[in-house]
């Protein structure tokens, strides 16, 4: 075995390095601005990568991901309003700010909405599973516009981010950080074993050949709404973490251009690697940032240039990385 | 034959409009022998595998297997009582190496999937059993290469080691040997020879060297009906099937490229 | 609910069906010929609504201005099936979406940069502003007749298109078989370029009809594309007759909806109707694609 160091290896540790250096980089200079930024990059990074393994992996292009990450997010908006009115939701249950709460409770609402959603639309194929996402996402989104008691269109504002303990308080900038850091490499780490697993391979079978895996006796069914669920409740976790980051929670979360954005986010990066989309994410949002500064209608120019990556860099970010020579 | 049937098609009928697929077929699949199924082009004999295999509902009559009605099981759940099919036209997955092809037949063998934390590249349990099949047919050597860059013979070699990895009773093999130059179908004839007594195999082919010396029994589908079935030295003498097939034919090697 | 009532809601399903339609035949012909997904076909819309709004303000004829837009929205879908969307044909359809994803992005910020983002509204013209009492007593609305009419008038053309005219049995022959119309030595490039062309002009119509009776905005194109899509799929993805009657199917369950359910289930309405025949039928209702 040789031992001289990858470049993916070198590469591997300036990230860590970076992103643990970042908030009291951003504060001595001045710009805790880019704190938050970077918080919410790595929110979407989580998106991405809860995305990429069933677009990714399972091949299953889900056009109403974002829905999830809206849901995620009105569990800890709505549960925070009720604890802040001191109100009882359903008249029943209080309501909570404690994160060891309303974060599992985010994950496990958005997964069981995937699960539904899943055994509806698995069972079609190509464009009209694609349809049948979006449709199912409207009707999210339709359905919180409906919600006057909580916002309506205008959505709910956080009274106070989500608490944890004495110890960790994510008002404050760089601990929200931290915790998001810790949160998207915990998850993300999860999911690249668990696209390893048994239960990964038999995904990236899906992709390549379903009819195949049928015939060696796979249920393929069971496993593409497994991988359905999961990826709704990463995704609710990154709304719980969207919700605290912006301090505020409304449909426009789910529109359906959120769900588009975040299949650019997977493409940008590279579908299929987990790590590409998470850097897609960022790539997205930096070039948000970067073209907004510049003008308004940065959009005008993002348009066109998705249109180029599209057709000119398919294979994403990842693609251009060097290979480990095992990938081959 | 004295020993019960593994597989029994009972008065199967399959229509597509007005045309008639499977025209009130009975077929007997014995344990441990090889039993071909020929038959001019049209015969429906795809149409069968697929109503065998469970891809296609039959209209009417029933499908046995192992003395359990199968008719209205679906695909995966025929592959886990053991009755399995290959492809004509070839069914691989082309990105992964060959060694995972075989892994990802034996993982389905091995119980559910739904183990998310192991990896499943690494792991002895999937790997070992793998290596030795791409070994049995002869493609140890090509192991880490992904499938889709194999030759067409050697992709054709691949399906039959998948096949052989969900532990097959009875291996439904559509036309193993088409559009095969003559050294890659001896080497699959060879190893369909190996196979003998270990698997019940029914095999539909229209290479008529490979089906007489391979075959224990025949069977001949003409219209969707089956007109005959009986050793290979019945059929051969039997005059409905000269008429109806093997007439047609003055040496029957040309038809397979018919 | 009274008689008049429920006519008059039957009316307006079928008024916004027949806008339906004007969308979805386009979209789902270029699916059903071209294989391609046209997120942008919605941007179709809303530039037809903005052209016929500018021209109606220069010209005062409502005439002028939906021949215009027709006419603009025309060239503008040749032009972009011309320099863009022909070379994502062979694409899969992840790629198609994202590429129209981006173009609708492109069309929505140059709407609000060259119109600004107010909303427009076109005033009717006093002749088309009235009411006819269709059954006595219960006056409707003369400029949602007209769409109805005129709807159904393009329906009927686009059936006639299709079954009688030379044009129209080479887009069935492309419908089911590329090559076969290659052999025939027709120039395939020239004939998707008119289909796709016709396609969006039909979609510019519907936004111009759409003009007086909702506001001319940015966006306008979105949610039209998003119920345009849940009737294509409906109706069984490249059908156009399954295109019309799901256009029928989803504005009369959308105008019943809005008035029978509560607010929340309302809006909802045509996306369990598309969620329950998926589930029946994963390949909509007369599946073009065998």
């Amino acid at each position: 075995m040789a031992k001289s160091i990858s470049p993916r290896a070198v590469l591997g540790l300036l990230l860590a390095l970076a992103l643990l250096a970042l908030p009291p980089v951003a504060l001595s200079l001045g710009e805790p601005f880019y704190i938050g930024l970077a918080s919410r990059m790595l929110v979407f990074a989580l998106a991405a990568m809860s995305l990429d393994l069933i677009l990714g992996y399972g091949g299953l292009v889900c056009f109403g991901h974002a829905a999830f990450l809206g849901v995620g997010a009105y569990v800890v908006g709505i549960l925070g309003h009720h604890a802040a009115e001191q109100t009882l939701l359903f008249g029943i249950l209080p309501g909570t700010t404690s994160g060891w709460v309303t974060w599992p409770l985010a994950m496990l609402c958005a997964g069981f909405m995937a699960f539904l959603i899943g055994l509806v639309s698995v069972r079609t194929q190509g464009l009209y599973f694609i349809m049948i996402t979006l449709a199912f996402a409207q009707m999210a989104y339709f359905f919180f516009v409906t919600l006057k008691g909580y916002g309506g269109d205008d959505g709910l504002s956080l009274g106070q981010r989500s608490t944890f303990s004495d110890l960790v308080s994510l008002r404050d900038k760089s601990t929200f950080y931290y915790v998001t850091l810790t949160m998207a490499v915990l998850v993300g780490g999860g999911l690249i074993k668990v696209t390893r697993s048994r239960f990964g391979m038999v995904l990236r079978g899906i992709k390549e050949n379903e009819r195949r895996m049928l015939h060696i006796g796979i249920p393929t069914f069971r496993y593409k709404v497994a991988a359905f669920t999961l990826a709704g409740a990463v995704a609710g976790l990154a709304g719980a973490l969207l919700a605290n980051q912006a301090n505020f929670v409304s449909p426009a979360m789910m529109h359906w251009t959120r769900s588009g954005e975040l299949i650019v986010m997977v493409i940008l990066g590279g579908m299929g690697s987990l790590l590409g989309p998470a850097a897609g994410a960022v790539v997205f949002l930096t070039l948000e940032e970067v073209l907004s500064a510049y003008t308004e209608h940065w959009q005008i120019i993002l348009g066109p240039l998705l249109i180029l990556v599209v057709y000119f860099a398919r294979q994403g970010l990842y693609g251009m990385l060097p290979r480990r020579r095992a990938d081959r | 034959m004295s020993a019960k049937p593994l597989l029994q098609a009972r008065g199967l009928i399959k229509t597509f409009g007005a045309l008639v697929a499977t025209n009130n077929l009975n077929l007997e699949v014995h344990p441990g022998e090889i039993h071909a199924l020929i038959g001019p082009n049209g015969a429906g004999k795809s149409t069968l595998v697929a109503q065998l295999a469970g891809e296609l509902p039959p209209n009417s009559g029933r499908i046995l297997f192992d003395g359990a009605d199968v008719t209205a099981a679906d695909i995966p759940a025929r592959v886990a009582a053991g009755l399995v099919r290959s492809f004509q036209i070839t069914s691989i997955f082309p990105q992964f190496s060959a060694l995972t092809n075989v892994a990802m037949a034996v993982q389905a063998r091995a119980g559910h999937s739904f183990r998310f934390w192991k990896a499943a590249g690494t792991d002895p349990r999937l790997v070992d059993p793998a290596m030795a099949l791409l070994d049995q047919v002869g493609l140890g050597s090509l192991a880490g290469t992904p499938a889709g860059e194999m030759a067409y013979g050697e992709q054709r070699q691949l399906e039959i080691a998948m096949a052989l990895a969900t532990r097959p009773r009875l291996l439904l093999l559509d036309e193993p040997l088409a559009g095969m130059g003559r050294e890659d179908a001896l080497a699959i004839i060879e190893l369909l020879r190996s196979l003998r007594g270990s698997y019940t195999i029914l095999l539909i082919e229209h290479d008529m060297d490979a089906v007489f010396s391979l075959a224990d029994t025949i069977t001949v589908l003409v219209y969707g009906k089956a007109i005959a079935t009986g050793r290979p030295d019945e059929i051969r003498a039997n005059p409905e099937v000269q008429q109806a097939y093997l007439g047609q034919e003055a040496h029957p090697r040309e038809v397979q490229h018919a | 609910m009274g008689i008049f009532l429920f006519a008059e809601q039957v009316l307006n399903g079928l008024q916004l069906g027949t806008m339906l339609f004007l969308m979805a035949s386009g979209l789902t012909l270029v699916f059903g010929i071209m294989n391609l997904v046209n997120l942008a076909h919605g941007s179709f819309y809303m530039m037809g609504a903005y052209f016929a709004a500018t021209l109606f303000k220069l010209t005062g004829s409502l005439v002028l201005a939906a021949a215009g837009a027709f006419v603009g929205v025309l060239v503008l879908g040749m032009a972009l099936e011309i320099a863009i969307l022909h070379s994502f044909y062979r694409r899969d359809h992840l790629d198609q979406v994202l590429a129209t994803f981006g173009m609708i992005l492109f069309f929505n910020e140059l709407v609000r940069m060259v119109w600004g983002p107010q909303a427009y509204f076109l005033a009717l013209p006093e002749a088309l502003n009235g009411s006819v009492e269709l059954i006595p007593g219960a006056p409707y609305p003369i400029y949602r007749l007209i769409i109805i009419v005129a709807g159904l008038t393009v329906a009927l053309g686009l059936y006639l298109l299709i079954s009688r005219s030379r044009i129209g049995m080479l887009i069935r022959a492309g419908a089911s078989n590329r090559t076969m119309i290659e052999a025939l030595g027709v120039n395939i490039r020239v004939l998707f370029t008119v289909v796709f062309g016709l396609g969006a002009a039909l979609a510019g119509l519907a936004g111009t009809m759409a003009g007086p009776l909702l506001a001319v905005q940015v966006g306008m194109g979105d949610s039209v594309l998003i119920t345009t899509l849940v009737v294509i799929v409906i109706g069984g993805i490249g059908s156009v007759r399954g295109a019309f009657l799901a256009s029928l199917l989803v504005g009369l369950s959308d105008t019943f909806g809005r008035m029978l359910l509560p607010a929340s289930l309302a809006e909802m309405t045509i996306y369990i109707l598309m969620a329950v025949i998926l589930y029946r039928r994963p390949q909509g209702l007369f599946p073009a694609h065998g």
